[in-house]
C-alpha cells in the first residue's frame, strides 16, 4: 500500500519536472515581458518576481514602436494565402495518391513525406537567386511561392492517409447511384474529411509561422519581414536587446499557435507512424 | 418483362477514365514541386560546380574546385564534428527522455490535460520564438538560471561552478555548444514522447495482460515486450528527428550565430554565413551539400522501416 | 474431489455498471468448468478477477485454500491463455515459452531449457521452438500458448475463449486436443466461452451467466435437460427451447422433440400442436420447420432426416410432443417449477 503511494508521489513529481521544464521558458517570458528596466537589468534582483511593479510600457513600445504589427499582418497575409495554394493543390493531389494510382499510391505518398523532409538549407541559394529573378526579393510575394515548396508536399501525404482511411464503399456506392468518381469525391469524401482539411490548415498555417530560413533570406526590409523572422532579428538593434519587447513579442505569438497546434496533434502522429497506429 | 433500354452514361474522359482524372490531380502539386525544389535542387549542384557569387552571376564551371576548398579549411572539419556531436547526443538524451515522458503518460493522473498541453508546447510554437525565450534564460548578465545557482550556493566567489557570478551560456565553447543541445532536446522530446506514446497505446492489452500473468515485472514487460514491438515507431520518430536536428539552422542562429568565433557553427549556419552574408553562393551551396548523403542514408532507412511495418 | 476453487459473493462494479453481480462458485481440483454466456454477461470479468487482472469490488476469492482476492496475477500459480493466444510476435517459440520462467526468476539456464522442452515435447511441438509465432498455423498457435502456460506448473489453467479465432473447421479438431491435454495432466481448468456447443462439449461442468449473475451450474446433461430457467432453456440447444404461454404457466419443449404426427407413429397421451409452416431448412442431417402455433407464437421444430417429412410454406402439420418432454415455468420469474408443484 505504502509502496503505491511513494509510486503515485514519484510520478506526480516527474510530471511536474517536465511540466516545468518544457513551459518554464514561457513562464519567464511573460514574467519579464512586463518588468521594468529598472528591475530586469539589476543583477541582484529576483528574475521571478516583480520587484517593481509591473508595467504595459513595454508592450507599448512593441505595438507602438517597432514593426511587429506589422510582422503579425504580415504573417497572416502569407499564411493565409498560402494556405489556399496548398489545399487547391495537395487536396486532389493527395485523393489522387489515395485512390486513383493503384500500387505505387503508398510509395508516391511516402515519397511526398520525404521531399518534405528535403531541407530549405539545401534549397535557400537557388531558390534565392530565383526569386531574385522574378524580382520577388523583399516582397511578401516571395514566401507566398516558395512557402508552399514546403507544405504542398507534407500536406499531401497527410491527405493521401487520411483519404486513405474513408471507407472505399461510400464512394463506390455513389458510383453505382450515377456519379462520376470526381463527383463522388466532391459529394462524398469532401464532406467527410472536413477535420482531415482543418488539421491540413493548421498545420499549415503554423508551418508557415515557424519557417525562418526562406524567411531571413528573400526578405530583408524590416517592414515586410514576418514574425519568425521580424522578431528575433528586427528587435535585436546593434548590441542593444529590448528584452522585455522582445520577451513580449514572442509570448504573444508562441502560446496561442501552441495551444491551436496541440489540439490537432493528433493526426500528425497519426500520419507519422504510418497508420501503424490507430491516432 | 420489358427491359427498358438504359442510355448509356455519357462518358466523360475527364471525370470516370480513372488514370487520367488521377494524374490531373496529381498534376499541379508535382509540377509545382518539380518547378521549385527539383528546379533548385538541381541549380544547388550547379552553383557548387560555379564559381557563382552574390556579385558574380556568370556561371563559370570549376569543379570540384569549391568542395577542395571548403574540405580544407579548420571550420569543415569544426562544422561536421559540431553537426555530427549535436545530433547524435541531443537525439540520445531525446529518446531517454520521451520513454521517461510517453510511459508517464501512459498513466492517469490529475490535470493530465494540462500536462499534455504544457508539454507540448515548445514542438508547437515557432522554433525561433520559443529560442529566444531561451536566449534570455541563458543570458550572460541575467540568466534567471545563474540567479538560482547562486541562491542555491552553486554558483559565486568559493562555489563549485565560480568563481564568477556567471556561467557565460553562449559565450564559451562547451557551454554554447551544451545550449545548442539543450534547446534541441526542449523542442522534439516532446514530439518524439508523443509519438512514443502512441506506440505504446496501440500494443494489443492482451500482450500486457498475457506479459502480466506470466510473472513479468512493470520494468522487464516495458522492456523485453513493449520496446521491441514499438521499434520501428521508435525508428521513424528518430529518424524524422535526426534529420530536424542534422540540418537545423533556427537554434543556432537565434542562440549564437555560430559562436563563439566558430564553435557552434554546424554545416547549415556555415552554409549561410558564407553563402549569403558572405556572398560566396558557390561555396554556401557547396556546404548545405554535404549534406545529401547523409540525408539518402536517413531516406533509404525510412523506406525500408516503413516497408517493415506494412509487412507486420 | 476436493474443492480447489472458491469464489465467495463476488462482485465488479464500473461506475453504473454491475459486470459481476454476486457470484457464487466452487471448482473442483482437476475438473473442467466451462463458464457460458451471451457477450457482456460478466465472464470474462469474472475470469480476470480469477487471474488477478482485476480487483474485484466485493467478495473473496480462494485457489487451493490461499486467500488471492487482492494479490496479482504471478502470486497466484495460475496459467492464462488469451483469445489471441497473446503469443510474443517478436520472440521464438523457445523464448516465449520461457518467458514466465525467466519472469518468475531463480531458475539456471540450464533448467530452463529442460522445462521449456519437457513442455515442448508433451505438446508435439519440439520442432517448431525456433519459429516465430507469424509462422505458425492456428492449432500450432494454441499448443505454443498451451505450453507456454504449462512451462511454470500453475496449479490451475484458465482459458479465455481459446478457440474463437480459429475457423471453423479448425475449430473441432483443437477442441478434441485441448479436452484430451487437460485429461492427461489433470489440472483444473476454467474455460469461458460463448459457444454452447464448446460449452457442451468440453465441459464436466458448465456454469451458465447473464448479466453478471450465474443463472445454473450443473453438467451439460443436467443444464440442457433440466434447464434452471427461461434463459438457460433458450440459451442451449440449436436452436433453442420453445417457449409458450400457457394459461398458468410458460411452457416450455425442445425442437427435437416435436414429432410430426405424419411421419411417425404416435403413442396416445400426448400434447398436440398444429403449426403453420412459415419457412423449412433442409440442413441435411435435420430439417429445421420454422412456423407459428395459433395464438401466433413462433415455434422451431427439428426433424431427423430419418423421419419422412415434407412441408411448404402455408401448410399446417400437427406435432406431438411427450409430456415427460415437457417444461414449466413461472411466468414471472421464468424459473422452472420442479415436476411435483405443477
Amino acid at each position: 500500500m505504502a509502496r503505491a503511494r511513494i509510486r503515485r508521489a514519484g510520478l506526480y513529481t516527474a510530471v511536474v519536472a517536465f511540466c516545468f521544464f518544457f513551459a518554464a521558458p514561457f513562464l519567464w517570458m511573460i514574467i519579464t515581458a512586463f518588468k521594468t528596466d529598472r528591475d530586469l537589468y539589476r543583477a541582484q534582483n529576483n528574475p521571478f518576481f516583480f520587484n517593481e511593479p509591473p508595467t504595459l510600457d513595454n508592450l507599448d513600445f512593441l505595438f507602438f514602436n517597432t514593426n511587429y504589427l506589422g510582422f503579425i499582418r504580415n504573417s497572416l497575409f502569407v499564411g493565409a494565402v498560402v494556405v489556399i495554394i496548398t489545399l487547391l493543390l495537395a487536396v486532389p493531389a493527395g485523393y489522387s495518391l489515395a485512390r486513383l494510382a493503384g500500387r505505387w499510391g503508398e510509395r508516391a505518398s511516402i515519397g511526398m513525406f520525404l521531399i518534405y523532409l528535403v531541407p530549405p538549407i539545401l534549397l535557400f541559394i537557388p531558390l534565392f537567386r530565383i526569386v531574385v529573378a522574378l524580382h520577388l526579393n523583399n516582397s511578401l510575394w516571395s514566401l507566398v511561392v516558395t512557402y508552399p515548396t514546403i507544405t504542398i508536399p507534407f500536406s499531401t501525404w497527410l491527405l493521401a492517409g487520411f483519404f486513405g482511411s474513408i471507407p472505399r464503399d461510400l464512394e463506390e456506392a455513389a458510383m453505382v447511384d450515377g456519379y462520376s468518381r470526381f463527383s463522388a469525391f466532391v459529394r462524398v469524401v469532401l464532406p467527410l474529411s472536413v477535420s482531415g482539411i482543418i488539421a491540413v490548415i493548421v498545420f499549415t498555417f503554423t508551418l508557415t509561422l515557424h519557417e525562418f530560413i526562406y524567411a531571413l533570406t528573400f526578405v530583408t526590409a524590416s517592414a515586410q519581414r514576418t514574425i519568425s523572422v521580424g522578431v528575433p532579428v528586427e528587435l535585436i538593434r546593434g548590441d542593444v536587446f529590448f528584452w522585455q519587447s522582445l520577451m513580449a513579442a514572442a509570448v504573444i505569438v508562441a502560446i496561442p499557435v501552441g495551444i491551436v497546434y496541440s489540439l490537432f496533434l493528433s493526426r500528425l502522429v497519426a500520419g507519422l507512424t504510418m497508420g501503424a497506429v490507430k491516432g | 418483362m420489358s427491359v427498358e433500354t438504359v442510355k448509356p452514361p455519357r462518358f466523360s474522359i475527364l471525370s470516370d477514365n480513372e488514370r487520367v482524372l488521377g494524374a490531373l490531380m496529381l498534376a499541379p502539386a508535382v509540377i509545382f514541386i518539380l518547378a521549385l525544389v527539383g528546379l533548385p535542387l538541381v541549380i544547388s549542384i550547379a552553383f557548387s560546380l560555379s564559381d557563382v557569387t552574390v556579385g558574380d552571376t556568370s556561371l563559370d564551371f570549376v569543379g570540384l574546385e569549391n568542395f577542395r576548398r571548403v574540405i580544407r579549411t579548420p571550420q569543415f572539419q569544426r562544422a561536421v564534428v559540431d553537426t555530427v556531436v549535436f545530433t547524435i547526443v541531443a537525439l540520445l538524451i531525446i529518446l531517454v527522455l520521451a520513454n521517461i515522458l510517453a510511459v508517464i503518460f501512459t498513466q492517469d493522473f490529475h490535470g493530465k490535460w494540462l500536462a499534455r498541453i504544457l508539454v507540448i508546447l515548445p514542438w508547437a510554437t515557432p522554433i525561433a520564438l520559443g529560442t529566444l525565450g531561451w536566449l534570455w534564460l541563458l543570458d550572460s548578465k541575467f540568466s534567471p538560471i545563474d540567479y538560482v545557482l547562486v541562491q542555491i550556493g552553486l554558483l559565486g566567489p568559493d562555489t563549485l561552478l565560480g568563481p564568477g557570478l556567471h556561467l557565460n551560456y553562449l559565450g564559451r565553447e562547451f557551454l554554447a555548444m551544451g545550449s545548442v543541445i539543450l534547446v534541441h532536446v526542449w523542442r522534439l522530446t516532446p514530439l518524439s514522447a508523443v509519438i512514443l506514446l502512441a506506440g505504446l497505446t496501440s500494443i494489443d492489452q492482451e500482450l500486457i495482460d498475457q506479459a502480466q500473468v506470466d510473472g513479468a515485472s512493470g520494468l522487464r514487460t516495458h522492456l523485453q515486450i513493449k520496446l521491441p514491438l514499438i521499434t520501428p515507431i521508435m525508428a521513424i520518430a528518430s529518424l524524422f528527428g535526426f534529420i530536424l536536428i542534422f540540418t537545423d539552422l533556427v537554434v543556432v542562429f537565434v542562440l549564437t550565430r555560430g559562436g563563439p568565433i566558430y564553435y557552434t557553427q554546424v554545416l547549415s549556419m556555415w552554409s549561410y554565413n558564407k553563402g549569403l552574408e558572405g556572398g560566396a553562393l558557390a561555396e554556401g551551396a557547396a556546404i548545405a551539400l554535404f549534406f545529401a548523403p547523409v540525408l539518402l542514408v536517413a531516406a533509404v532507412l525510412i523506406l525500408r522501416t516503413v516497408r517493415r511495418i506494412e509487412v507486420n | 474431489m476436493t474443492t480447489f476453487v472458491e469464489i465467495l459473493a463476488l462482485k465488479k462494479q464500473f461506475g453504473d455498471v454491475k459486470a459481476v453481480d454476486g457470484v457464487d462458485l466452487s471448482i473442483q481440483e482437476g475438473e473442467m468448468l466451462v463458464i457460458l454466456g451471451p457477450s457482456g454477461c460478466g465472464k470474462t470479468t469474472l475470469m480476470r478477477m480469477i487471474a488477478g487482472l482485476e480487483i474485484p469490488s466485493d467478495g473473496e476469492i480462494m485457489i487451493g485454500g490461499q486467500q488471492v482476492t487482492k494479490l496479482p496475477p504471478r502470486a497466484r500459480h495460475i496459467a492464462m491463455v488469451f483469445q489471441s493466444y497473446a503469443l510474443y510476435p517478436h520472440m521464438t517459440v523457445y523464448r516465449n515459452i520461457a518467458f514466465p520462467l525467466k519472469a518468475q526468476g531463480g531458475l539456471e539456464k540450464e533448467e530452463i531449457d529442460k522445462k521449456v522442452r519437457h513442455a515442448a515435447g508433451a505438446l508435439g511441438i519440439e520442432s517448431l521452438l525456433d519459429r516465430k509465432p507469424r509462422q505458425l498455423s492456428g492449432g500450432e498457435r494454441q499448443r505454443v500458448a498451451l505450453a507456454r502456460a504449462m512451462v511454470k506448473e500453475p496449479s490451475v489453467l484458465l482459458l479465455d475463449e481459446p478457440l474463437s479465432n480459429l475457423d471453423a473447421k479448425l475449430r473441432a479438431s483443437a477442441r478434441d486436443e485441448l479436452q484430451r491435454f487437460q485429461r492427461r495432466l489433470g489440472i483444473t481448468t476454467i474455460f469461458v466461452t460463448h459457444d454452447q456447443v464448446e460449452a457442451m462439449g468440453l465441459g464436466d461442468r458448465i456454469a451458465v451467466m447473464l448479466a453478471g449473475k450465474v443463472r445454473q451450474v450443473g453438467t451439460p446433461a443436467e443444464i440442457y435437460g433440466e434447464s434452471a430457467d427461461t434463459f438457460v432453456a433458450t440459451f442451449l440447444g440449436s436452436p433453442g427451447m420453445n417457449l409458450l404461454e400457457g394459461a398458468e404457466h410458460t411452457i416450455g419443449f425442445r425442437p427435437e422433440h416435436m414429432l410430426p404426427v405424419d411421419g411417425a407413429k404416435i403413442r396416445e397421451g400426448t400434447t398436440r400442436y398444429i403449426v403453420t409452416v412459415d419457412r423449412v431448412e433442409n440442413l441435411g442431417a435435420d430439417t429445421l420447420v420454422y412456423g407459428s402455433v395459433d395464438d401466433g407464437t413462433h415455434v422451431v421444430a427439428k426433424i431427423a432426416s430419418t423421419l419422412l417429412f415434407s412441408a411448404s410454406t402455408g401448410d399446417q402439420r400437427e406435432f406431438a410432443i411427450n409430456p415427460a418432454h415437457l417444461r414449466y415455468f413461472d411466468k414471472e420469474t421464468g424459473r422452472i417449477i420442479a415436476p411435483d408443484a405443477q
